[in-house]
């Protein structure tokens, strides 16, 4: 074909594609008009080149229909199997780019026309051909194929089965109907999923090319999202794949870049699948992988200079935004972990504590003197040792040191019989959690804890310890006798009272920090008190403070107080007070603790009663219920609105019993005219449910309504209910 | 300037031009608008057979500036910005001027600005820079709003020369490009996770590179000229490439543009050390 002609052809082609772009409605008629040209095989190259563009273009375009897809798609087709046979990378990639697009519209019209098995057969011809080139083609037809692959994935995979979730347009193996006589179900899916095995391979043969394992990585999140059934395969095999270690071998500058880009890759695809599954089963495991992936990022240094990048004299102002660049590369100091201590089983002389306990053969180790260290880091390093000594170590240090008593104790009974005892000397004390201690009696025991290995062997026997006194030479036993920790002189009452309210004070900061628990479980018998350390735990365990646990101890207390004459004020009285402050510090949402707090007291004084009944020696305590309850009262009264009233009446009705003060004040309510209703509600509410109290309340009730003309007619009406005689009616029959 | 880095997503990076503010200042190395005489024209599809994408954050300074010199080369070229909204620095760090994407046009933003404090943004290169960027263009242009493969033809700047003549490339006929380069990582963060949020409809291959390049005047005509050879590295492969191909032999070459992009950037990179690299291929 003579050049001109082509250029002719090829500028009508032009001519036709402007149309095409200024009105898509054309894309049908045009299209059909040039296939033949622009495929035709004898043709110049030149016109199917620009054909195969032409075709990617048109089946990619936004503009045109699905459904004006779908009818052309099905008149290309044969084409497209023809020029898959060209070589040229340009074209076979807009061939398969055409063919991506295609792929699910075709398999859409095959569900919906079971007859046309032409053209799925030269649908199948086209994939077949396209996949024989997934792995030698040339670089650009493979990343063309693996989208063409994730597309077939895509269509022959089950979608969303939810039919709240389901997309019409989706297509997939959900749109093939049962017995379709071309579409056989299983077999697509099986398809699918070798297809996927394929892809998923790049990841494992620990090989960098890096077009197409980016090229993949950027196509796995629509099957994850889209594709329940597989998605547990594909973010399986993602997690355990680290692009750095591959590439960390390397210093070949460009490996060590494309590892930097595909660890990047996967990294912005792992966060786009955290985000878009937050809340999911596998968020958690996602940005665990993400973690780990910037762990070994942090240790790859790349070899791209960030450091000496060009600095404008002056241009620290956006010296933030490079904070990323200029990641430490320090990989901290490490130093290496000594060999372990090896235990000596020399035969120990057994003369001081020291060489009872000495374990190391390190004669640098043994002579350190660990009385040196500040207390606080010997703590520290004890309490690191203890959580991560190895138990058979530690157990083989303690055999030795019980196989040393041992023989000493042999050793012992015999030096016993050849002459009498010396008085036995107070047991050295042992303490746990005092490894520091060092019994100041001489030279010869000043290191009982050698290395932390011995201090733990040490403490972990402190309940054999005490057969030593019997054991060590004499001389030194003496200087042990002689040796008593000063006593700490008792607290005063001053002094308890002091910690006391530190400790309460602190207590009740927690509880105003804790949350309310979000739902009250009911356990019903099988609650305990305080079973986890929420609020309402708290509370439980001040009210049973105040009420039981400090009883005890206060009248110790007081006793000495008063011979000092001292004034000293009970701690539960304390607790009591704290109790009470945090109550009306906010007594509409503090309500549950204070009902809670006033049924222990009234429980407490109930048994106080009964204990002074049963022993005529012991004075009851002072009653407490009723004067917190009417403290309490006072304390809420000025504050109580008529819109308070469930809370207000509740608390009446949970308390066990309502003491006369109580009633004065509600009484002081129904005077009040904006709250009168409460008061009333509060009066007949206890009218209604607690009778011990029915005739209190009605006495008062009676006395207002002789006395006050505002409220007459609200105390009438309880009168008519429950004194009707009062107010003039005859009495009712008893119900 | 000591702000925070906020914790943001990808797609919404802080006001990153505000860090021209204050001016820096010395402009003069930025690449001035070419004379009106020599407009750069969109070559043929022939010599540029690679279509071309700048991102930054804002769509002003560094896409823009890329967006120039690529044009003015002949290459196909369009620009777009990932931010939730344009911002250009205001009188304090606190007052940034900001204005919605593809709304406001930079003659708007230009004439605007000019009014309100000429002094203050001639001195920081704002009015200077929104000048060359209503020639090439008419507004900023989101990337998330980027309807991919709606034909772009007939784009422009709002002051053409003279009758039907096109000062800068803003065209792509088929409303794709084959290379996407980003200014920033946080850009090239938010494209790769659009296009993977877009589920590739198009099946269609697509180099995104990012190259880091500060947010300032120098940075941004150091970093333009970069990418213009990146740019015809790019080109020249994909043209070796062709021909190979179009070779009366036509031997089934393993090799294509798309498998030597990694071996080109990392040339690129070493002869452009100060400019940190990046790369995935991806699809739209």
């Amino acid at each position: 074909m003579a050049d001109g002609e082509v250029r002719t052809k090829l500028e009508h082609l032009n001519q036709a594609k402007k149309l095409v772009l200024s009105d898509p409605n054309f894309y049908p008629d045009i299209l059909k008009g040039i296939l033949p040209i622009i495929v035709a095989s004898d043709g110049a190259i030149e016109l199917r080149r620009w054909g195969s563009e032409f075709l990617a273009e048109t089946f990619s375009s936004p503009q045109i229909t699905s459904q004006t897809k779908q009818g052309l798609a099905l008149t290309c087709l044969e084409h497209l199997l023809t020029l898959l046979n060209e070589l040229e990378t340009g074209i076979l990639k807009n061939v398969i780019q055409c063919s991506s697009s295609i792929y699910p519209l075709v398999f859409r019209y095959i569900c919906h026309n079971k007859s046309e098995t032409a053209i799925w057969q030269q649908m199948v011809a086209v994939k077949a051909k396209i996949l024989s080139m997934l792995d030698k083609g040339a670089e650009g037809v493979r990343l063309g194929c693996i989208k063409f692959v994730q597309r077939i994935i895509l269509v022959q995979t089950p979608g969303a089965s939810d039919p709240r979730l389901v997309d019409k347009s989706e297509v997939s193996l959900t749109i093939v109907p049962l017995n379709h006589p071309i579409l056989n179900i299983h077999a697509l899916e099986a398809e699918a999923h070798g297809l996927l095995d394929r892809l998923l391979n790049v990841f494992q043969d620990g090989k960098l090319d890096a077009p197409i394992i980016t090229a993949i990585l950027n196509s796995l999140p629509a099957l994850i999202k889209g594709r329940a059934a597989i998605s547990n395969k594909i973010l399986n095999v993602l997690m355990s794949y680290n692009p750095l270690v591959a590439a960390t071998k390397s210093m070949v500058f460009k490996e060590r870049f494309v590892a930097r880009s595909l660890e990047k890759t996967l990294r912005t695809v792992l966060n786009h699948l955290a985000r878009a599954s937050s809340g999911g089963p596998h968020a958690g495991k996602i940005q665990q992988h993400i973690q780990r992936l910037l762990q070994s990022k942090s240790e790859f240094s790349i070899d791209v200079p960030k450091s000496n990048k060009r600095v404008l004299p002056g241009s620290e102002i956006d010296s933030v935004k490079r904070t990323k660049y200029t990641r430490s590369d320090a990989e901290g100091e490490y130093t290496p972990t000594p060999p372990p201590p090896t235990i000596q089983v020399q035969p120990s002389n057994g003369t001081t504590y020291k060489t009872l306990y000495t374990l190391t053969g390190d004669q640098a180790l043994s002579n350190f003197d660990v009385s040196q260290l500040p207390l606080d880091m010997a703590t520290q390093i004890t309490l690191a040792t203890m959580y991560s000594v190895d138990p058979s170590a530690l157990e083989s240090a303690v055999a030795t040191v019980r196989q040393r008593l041992a023989s000493l104790v042999r050793a012992a009974a015999t030096a016993a019989n050849a002459r009498p005892p010396p008085p036995p000397p107070p047991p050295p004390q042992f303490d746990d959690d005092d490894d520091d201690y060092v019994p100041a009696g001489g030279e010869d025991l000043d290191e009982p804890s050698r290395a932390s290995a011995d201090a733990v062997a040490y403490s972990e026997d402190s309940d054999d310890s005490y057969e030593v006194k019997d054991l060590v030479p004499a001389t030194s036993r003496d200087k042990a006798a002689a040796m008593e920790l000063v006593k700490m002189p008792d607290l005063s009452p001053a002094q308890i009272q002091e910690a006391c309210e530190g400790t309460l004070d602190r207590m009740f900061e927690t509880i105003t920090t804790l949350d309310k628990p979000v739902k009250k479980e009911r356990m019903g018998f099988n609650r305990l008190a305080a079973t986890n350390w929420d609020r309402d735990g708290w509370i439980t365990i001040l009210s049973r403070l105040s009420t039981r646990g400090l009883s005890g101890i206060d009248a110790e207390i007081t006793a000495k107080a008063q011979e000092d004459r001292m004034h000293y004020e009970a701690l539960s009285g304390q607790v009591r007070q704290k109790l009470y402050m945090y109550v009306i510090g906010d007594f509409r949402t503090r309500m549950d603790a204070a009902i809670a707090w006033l049924n222990e007291e009234w429980y407490n004084d109930r048994l106080q009663e009964l204990a002074a009944k049963g022993n005529s020696n012991k004075t009851p305590l002072e009653p407490q219920y009723a004067k917190w309850m009417a403290k309490i009262m006072d304390g809420i009264f000025p504050y109580l609105e008529t819109t308070d009233r469930n809370i207000f009446l509740r608390f009446l009705s949970e308390l066990p019993t309502i003491p006369p003060p109580v009633l004065a004040n509600i009484r002081g309510l129904c005077l009040d005219p904006e709250r009168s209703n409460l008061g009333f509600l509060a009066f007949q509410y206890l009218c209604m449910l607690k009778p011990p109290v029915r005739n209190d309340v009605l006495g008062i009730v009676e006395e207002l309504w002789h006395n006050h003309n505002d409220v007459k007619t609200a105390a009438r009406k309880l009168l008519v209910k429950f004194r009707p005689h009062v107010v003039g009616l005859p009495p009712k029959e008893a119900t | 300037m000591s702000k925070p880095r906020s914790s943001t997503p990808p797609g919404d990076p802080p006001p990153s031009v505000l860090s021209l503010y204050p001016p820096p200042k010395n402009t003069k190395s930025r690449t001035p608008p070419p004379p009106p005489g020599i407009p750069g024209r969109q070559g043929t599809a022939d010599d540029f057979p690679l279509r071309f994408c700048t991102v930054c954050a804002n769509n002003q300074n560094r896409s823009m500036e890329a967006h120039l010199v690529l044009s003015q080369a002949g290459f196909p070229v369009i620009s777009f910005g990932t931010g939730s909204a344009v911002r250009l620095p205001g009188p304090s760090i606190d007052k940034p001027n900001i204005y919605a994407f593809n709304a406001t046009s930079y003659d708007e933003m230009y004439t605007e600005l000019k009014a309100r404090d000429i002094r203050l943004y001639s001195a920081n290169g704002l009015l200077s820079m929104l000048d060359r960027n209503r020639k090439i263009k008419r507004s900023p242009e989101r990337w998330q709003d980027w309807n991919v493969g709606v034909p772009r033809v007939g784009a422009g700047p709002v002051d053409k020369r003279g009758e039907g003549e096109k000062t800068y490339s803003d065209e792509i006929e088929s409303g794709i490009v084959d290379v996407v380069i980003t200014c920033e990582e946080r850009c090239w963060d938010a494209v790769v996770d659009d296009l993977i949020s877009r589920g590739a409809p198009l099946n269609r291959l697509v180099h995104v590179i990012n190259i880091d390049i500060k947010d300032n005047h120098e940075e941004a005509a150091v970093g333009g000229k970069g990418i213009l050879e990146l740019a015809k590295m790019l080109t020249t492969a994909a043209k070796e490439e062709r021909d190979k191909a179009a070779d009366e032999a036509r031997d089934f070459d393993r090799s294509s543009v798309d498998g030597r992009v990694p071996e080109i950037l990392a040339e690129w990179q070493e002869r452009h050390p100060t400019l940190p690299v990046l790369w995935t291929a991806s699809y739209f």
